[in-house]
């Protein structure tokens, strides 16, 4: 059991039906819990590099917490790291992320050092496009976060969605994986891919 | 008559029947081949549009002397990201199943790569070739020919082996069914046999990265000498390329502590040490990689038990040696696996002792010297966690306290960082058990009150905020000093023990208690205003009512309350939550201590009612 594990806690906002929970499926195979396990003897611990070990990412998704707002606020008193996510086919989703980020603000007393990702979902849906790039873009920049387009349909952007947000971490050195195993998996597919599949 | 060109080819491939001469079908073949191999996307394309595909079902007979040069065609196309849904779509691959049950080599050969290349990164090529049974049947072929080292074999072997890896990659289900099926003890069989086969070996190592991956391959691998296999390899190996491949497969392996054993006693630290030798001073991106490498699978090692034993041999091995040569080294990847192997070193009593006496100490403080000022956290962390870990056996605290331990260690207290803090705060914390002197002059030192204060309200980070906590406790509780009690009260932490007493871990709850009874035995006077700020009674009251509560928590907020009797307001709060009625239940408790100090208790509430 561990005696602590370093979590990294990323909340992720939004309106009904952007596709936030797909885009955390997309992702996320598991949750992870935050713990601390106090021991009365003093036990020896086996040490690895804490770079490695901070990779615990947790995803919290806020479905159906509006209706619960101390909820909402203990999930961004803990969050690390926060993803508002609206549909680039819905202007209204967007207006809707506006006093969630006063209320991130609000309880964080500032955003400088926190990472905040704007995400227009559904990239894919070009034809029922009612937010264009330029407007999130600027919205980002008054708020001053990143912004990103994404697809969970199409699985565009996903990783690149959660690999930027985790660059945007000053505080530690994160590397992108789940459990750790996971990039050391991706990095072999792709080495898989490059060198020998094709017979 | 021969077409000669490839719409030609076409057109007559799709007049010919199935029993029109075999003959002008092949050179019909030959030149789609031809074509194939001039251009392949424009060929495959041309192809496709031909509506030729589900025409191939019928020409893959196993009869028909065609087959091989129909399967390669079907391979060659399959090249192509986009022929290969359509290829599962015309039905091609129930016929090329059942032409993996030819003897024809040839056949055999050309079926493996359709499959394999169909499979490539494809669900529907993968789904429909596990629908067929197809991995089954080329592992059986694998498991009978492993042993042929003909060349013609050695390619088929090959050709099989990357086909199972297309079929599985990136797929837990399918590579749990491979596994299943027993195809690890054959391919490290496989491995030992053909490790004069290039080709062939780096096809086993990817298939070794690959299933190594899952937690049910780990125990297959431990029982076999897959171990012996890739230190063997590894020392054969020159270039840079080649390490990197057998580095990739050793890393998850490593994961198991048992494997960890076979690869200390095949021979894997040597080599590491060599590697590390040879890297250490190189400028190169790929001496880098390969110095980073090489020290983290060192450290891999240390974390099994077993393992590290062996290494450390009894602290006069070579290997632990040349492994603290790496703490005063200008290089940071080295004198961080320093760190990290002499923290996972310290893992015993023993080893932890010897490592003190032959002043491991004043290398690690040395080296965090170094990493004060705009100090490399990983390396802070690895460091503060040798010490934590050194510091847990009685004798080596107060030599590690005579050796200035404690000062380096709150050079650190700025960290913003919370490994490092949380290292910090376990050393500290494993320093001053028993050794009352210490916790007296930590204790009294505002700066680290104040900012353990600060962190026992780090919600952020649950385990800064518990060792913090427990660290405030602790330094009450070991030095029992009055001046420790005023500079906690003064700094603002007795609410943040009281609110240590409500943790759901008993041994928090424990330790909260105890430093709060020595807080209202030696100053009550000055803690009384926090005391009811916080709520203390209610919290006791708590306590002492939960049926699930402790012994050792209802006879600790026993004691609490006969303490805090001594004050007005806090008397007065006892008595209108009706403790006595709480306290005279448990006279009957079956633990002695308990009962007795409730009879105790009990008299006192009665007599100050």
């Amino acid at each position: 059991m561990p005696e602590q594990s370093n979590d990294y806690r990323v909340v992720v906002f939004g309106a009904g039906g952007v596709g936030k929970s797909s885009l955390v499926l997309r992702f996320v195979k598991g949750t992870f819990r935050d713990t601390y396990i106090p021991t009365v003897e003093d036990t020896y611990r086996q040490v690895i590099s804490c770079d490695k070990s901070v990779c615990t990412l947790q995803i919290t998704d806020t479905t159906g917490s509006h209706q619960f707002p101390a909820m909402q606020r203990l999930s961004i008193s803990k969050g690390h790291a926060f993803i508002l996510v609206f549909s680039i086919t819905s202007r209204q989703s967007l207006e809707e992320l506006k006093p969630i980020y006063q209320q991130v603000l609000a309880i964080k007393g500032t955003v400088d050092s926190i990472p905040i990702m704007l995400v227009g979902n559904k990239s894919d849906e070009t034809a029922q496009r009612e937010v264009e790039r330029k407007d999130a873009e600027a919205q980002a920049a008054t708020w001053k976060c990143a912004f990103m387009e994404t697809s969970a349909k199409t699985n565009s952007n996903v990783k690149e969605l959660f690999q930027e947000l985790l660059s945007l971490e000053k505080k530690r050195d994160m590397s992108l994986s789940i459990d750790g195993k996971r990039s050391g998996k991706q990095k072999r597919a792709d080495k898989l891919k490059g060198k020998c599949s094709i017979m | 008559m021969s077409p000669n060109n490839l719409s030609d080819a076409l057109e007559k491939l799709k007049l010919a029947s199935t029993d029109s001469a075999t003959d002008s079908v092949e050179s019909c073949l030959d030149c789609l081949l031809k074509a194939l191999a001039n251009n392949n996307t424009e060929a495959s394309v041309k192809i496709q549009e031909m509506g030729i595909l589900p025409l191939l079902p019928t020409l893959l007979s196993p009869q028909s002397s065609c087959t091989p040069k129909v399967a390669n065609i079907i391979a060659e196309l399959a090249k192509n990201e986009f022929m290969r849904s359509p290829c599962v779509g015309a039905g091609l691959i129930p016929p090329l199943i059942q032409l993996l049950h030819s003897a024809n080599q040839e056949v055999l050969l050309q079926t493996g790569r359709a499959l394999g290349n169909i499979c490539y990164d494809s669900h529907e090529g993968r789904s429909a070739v596990d629908l067929a049974g197809g991995a089954q049947i080329v592992a059986e072929h694998i498991k009978s020919l492993f042993q042929n080292t003909e060349p013609e074999n050695e390619k088929l072997l090959t050709v099989f082996c990357g086909m199972l890896m297309n079929y599985s990659n990136d797929n837990d289900s399918l590579q749990a069914q491979l596994i299943n099926m027993g195809v690890i003890p054959t391919l490290v069989k496989l491995l030992g046999i053909h490790s004069h086969n290039t080709a062939l070996t780096e096809m086993c190592l990817i298939a070794f990265g690959n299933l190594a991956e899952l937690e049910s391959s780990k125990e297959q691998f431990a029982s076999t000498n897959i171990a012996e296999e890739l230190v063997r390899l590894f020392q054969k190996q020159s270039e840079h390329e080649k390490k990197e491949m057998i580095f990739e497969v050793l890393a998850p392996l490593a994961e198991n502590d048992v494997i960890k054993l076979q690869l200390v006693e095949a021979g894997l630290v040597e080599c590491l040490l060599e590697v590390v030798a040879q890297t250490v001073d190189g400028e190169r991106e790929e001496d880098i990689a390969q110095l980073k490498t090489a020290s983290d699978l060192m450290v891999l090692l240390l974390l099994g038990d077993e393992s590290m034993q062996k290494l450390f041999e009894g602290g006069k091995g070579s290997v632990f040696q040349r492994v603290l040569s790496w703490i005063p080294s200008h290089n940071h990847q080295l004198q961080l696996a320093g760190a990290l192997a002499i923290a996972n070193f310290a893992r015993n009593d023993g080893n932890c002792i010897h490592m003190v006496d032959t002043g491991i100490v004043q290398k690690l403080l040395k080296l965090l010297d170094r990493h004060v000022e705009e100090g490399n956290v990983t390396v802070q962390h690895a460091a503060l966690s040798a010490l934590r870990n050194l510091a847990i056996p009685v004798v080596n605290k107060s030599k590690m306290l005579s050796a200035g331990v404690a000062d380096v260690v709150l050079r650190f207290l700025q960290s913003e960082m919370p490994p490092v803090q949380f290292k910090l705060l376990g050393t500290l914390r494993m320093l001053i058990d028993t050794q009352a002197e210490a916790a007296d002059q930590l204790g009294t030192n505002g700066k680290l009150v104040e900012r353990l204060v600060e962190w026992c309200e780090a919600k952020d980070h649950a385990g800064v905020m518990g060792e913090s906590n427990r660290l405030l406790s602790a330094l009450i509780r070991h030095s029992k000093s009055k001046e420790v009690v005023r500079a906690v009260i003064h700094g603002g932490g007795v609410k943040h023990l009281v609110t240590m007493a409500t943790s759901e871990h008993m041994i928090m709850q424990n330790e909260a208690l105890v430093a709060l009874g020595l807080i209202a035995a030696l100053d009550l006077g000055k803690t009384e205003k926090d005391f009811v700020g916080a709520n203390l009674v209610s919290v006791l009251h708590k306590l002492l009512s939960d049926e699930r509560s402790a012994p050792e928590i209802k006879y600790n907020s026993m004691i609490l309350i006969c303490a805090v009797m001594g004050s007005e307001p806090l008397h007065k709060e006892v008595q209108s939550l009706a403790f006595i009625d709480v306290v005279s239940k448990l006279r009957a408790h079956e633990n002695k201590m308990v009962s007795h100090q409730a009879s105790l208790t009990e008299q006192r509430l009665t007599a100050q009612s």
